[in-house]
């Protein structure tokens, strides 16, 4: 039970950047590996830079440095690059996700740093079951964004994005700005990233560098589930959160990453459109 | 209404098609037929702005458009039916065509649809279903109701009748000419002669990204070129 619910929790966090990369990744066919950065950097807006003001305001600092750099790295960075070479524009979101893990170091030094739960520590039990207050928050606040995200595009707006995330050409041929709709995307993926960095912090530790492994343990959770379909990532990346966990509870703590890596592989040798892919496909 | 003035279109620096100068008047139907490859899917991107024009100017209603983005033709009354229909695979045929009634204007989008269904109540029995599962015919019902749900004034279709069994693009088609007949203008791709000349009164003979023939459809039944390659044996029979 420990382990189920340890799992879900990671697990949880490795889907909200998922969810980020299956958002931009319908949209415009480019995999933002930033969006791990920009957790990172969320978490350090939220819990070393602005340590006198109050908690809640430092969140939405967080929120919004987050979509500020989504937005304005598609803009001045990406955009140009993924109309012509979408992988090169892919290895950039690598390079600048670098950059801002450098760009942190300098400001605050390499050391992890210590991050208090907003939500508090204390455990609760419940049952079996014993869970801190964070990691309930976690589940509460990842479960009511991905409800939303999924409400905003079941509504009557989210039709025209979810046409246009289907065949892009035709939507701008029906009138659908889909570059104005493109900046939105990058905002709510930031807001994704923002969140998995803000609840992630007090678990994993807050370094530099902890955004590049985020970034890459949810890219291989959205391709185990289908990263072209925005449930499927997000279902993949709890699996893989789940599957972490239980290895690392009876077999090996040490192997876990030999573990997310080999699903890697496997996954792209087995299944290149993720396992959950073709299921999802059918039933949007 | 609409009119192309030496229009380059390409694809990045390629061009396909070289020096174009078309028009379409106002309740005008023209047809524009050539062999595969002759640059008329191209020349129909240029017109609905995916593809930029590399020089030359493209005016609607003597306003120049040369520069407007493709999302913001719908609004001034063009709307396209692409080659391959282009339905969306995974929405229902009330969402495909709900989506476009409300891009160009919010208000009165159920009586657009209705509209639709009214004129192709093949589409009212499967306005549940998703595109995706549509019939080839009933793709192409669609995705001509879903440019007619924008209330446009010029509806553009690329390849009508390909595909399709003859009794299918017949229904269409006819249904076209009623449209055109009522005074919306039709810009139409076809490589079926007859059922261009039927629906429209007007056409260019395209090849090689060039004019080599444009007149009307009389002018045109006249010419060797349009008898020997669209019209004699060779032609497919409409
Ligand atoms: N995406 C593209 N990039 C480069 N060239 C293209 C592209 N699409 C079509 N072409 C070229 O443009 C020419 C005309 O194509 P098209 O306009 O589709 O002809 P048609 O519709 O008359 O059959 C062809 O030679 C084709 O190879
Ligand atoms: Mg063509």
């Amino acid at each position: 039970m420990l382990l189920l619910a340890g799992g879900l929790v990671t697990g949880s966090i490795y889907a909200l950047v998922a969810a980020g990369y299956a958002v931009l990744y319908t949209a415009t066919g480019f995999v933002n590996f930033a969006l791990g950065a920009q957790a990172m950097v969320a978490g350090y807006l939220t819990y070393v830079w602005f340590d006198t003001l109050p908690v809640m305001l430092r969140i939405v600092i967080a929120l919004a440095g987050s979509v500020v750099l989504s937005v304005l790295s598609w803009v001045l960075i990406y955009r140009r690059v993924a109309e012509k070479d979408i992988l090169a524009a892919v290895i950039m979101s690598f390079g600048f996700s670098i950059v801002l893990a450098e760009v942190v170091q300098l400001a605050a030094g390499g050391i992890p740093r210590p991050a208090r739960s907003p939500a508090g520590t204390e455990a609760h039990t419940l049952g079996p079951l014993s869970i801190s207050s964070h990691s309930v928050t976690v589940l509460v606040v990842s479960a009511i964004l991905f409800t939303l995200l999924g409400l905003a595009l079941s509504s009557r707006g989210g039709l025209a994005i979810r046409a246009m995330f289907q065949d892009k050409e035709m939507a701008e041929t029906i009138g659908i700005p889909t570059n104005r709709v493109t900046l939105w995307l990058f905002a709510v993926s930031g807001i994704f990233a923002a969140a998995a960095g803000i609840l992630a912090a007090p678990i994993l530790s807050l370094s530099p560098h902890m955004g590049t492994r985020l970034a890459l343990i949810a890219f291989v959770g959205a391709v185990l589930g289908g990263l072209g379909t925005i449930r499927s990532a997000i279902a993949g990346s709890v699996l893989l959160g789940l599957l972490e966990a239980f290895f690392a509870g009876y077999i090996s703590a040490d192997w876990r990453a030999t573990l997310v890596f080999g699903v890697f592989i496997v996954v792209l040798v087995a299944k290149p459109t993720g396992v959950l892919g073709r299921v999802a496909a059918v039933k949007v | 209404m609409l009119e192309l003035t030496h229009a380059r279109i390409g694809y990045g620096p390629v061009t396909v098609v070289g020096d174009l100068n078309l028009t379409v008047g106002d309740g005008e139907s023209v047809f524009l037929i050539g062999p595969n490859g002759a640059g008329k899917s191209t020349t129909l991107r240029g017109i609905s702005g995916l593809n930029g024009l590399q020089a030359g100017t493209m005016t609607w209603d003597g306003q120049d458009i040369t520069h407007l983005p493709a999302s913001r033709r719908a609004a001034r009354g063009i709307a396209v039916v692409p080659e391959g229909r282009h339905v969306f695979t995974q929405l229902t045929v009330q969402e495909n065509l709900e989506v476009a009634a409300r891009a160009v204007n919010r208000a009165a989008v159920r009586e657009r649809i209705d509209e639709v269904f009214d004129l192709f109540p093949r589409l009212r029995e499967r306005q549940h279903s998703f595109g995706g599962l549509l019939s080839g015919g009933e793709q192409q019902m669609l995705a001509i109701g879903r440019a007619l749900a924008q209330r446009p004034r010029l509806l553009i279709i690329d390849e009508l009748s390909l595909g399709l069994a003859p009794v299918i693009y017949q229904h269409v088609g006819e249904t076209v000419r009623e449209l055109a007949a009522g005074g919306l203008s039709v810009l139409l791709v076809e490589q079926n002669a007859r059922l261009a000349m039927r629906i429209c009164s007007r056409g260019y003979l395209l090849a090689h990204g060039e004019v080599v023939l444009a007149g009307t459809v009389e002018e045109l039944e006249r010419t060797d070129e349009m008898r020997d390659l669209y019209l004699g044996g060779l032609g497919k029979v409409g």
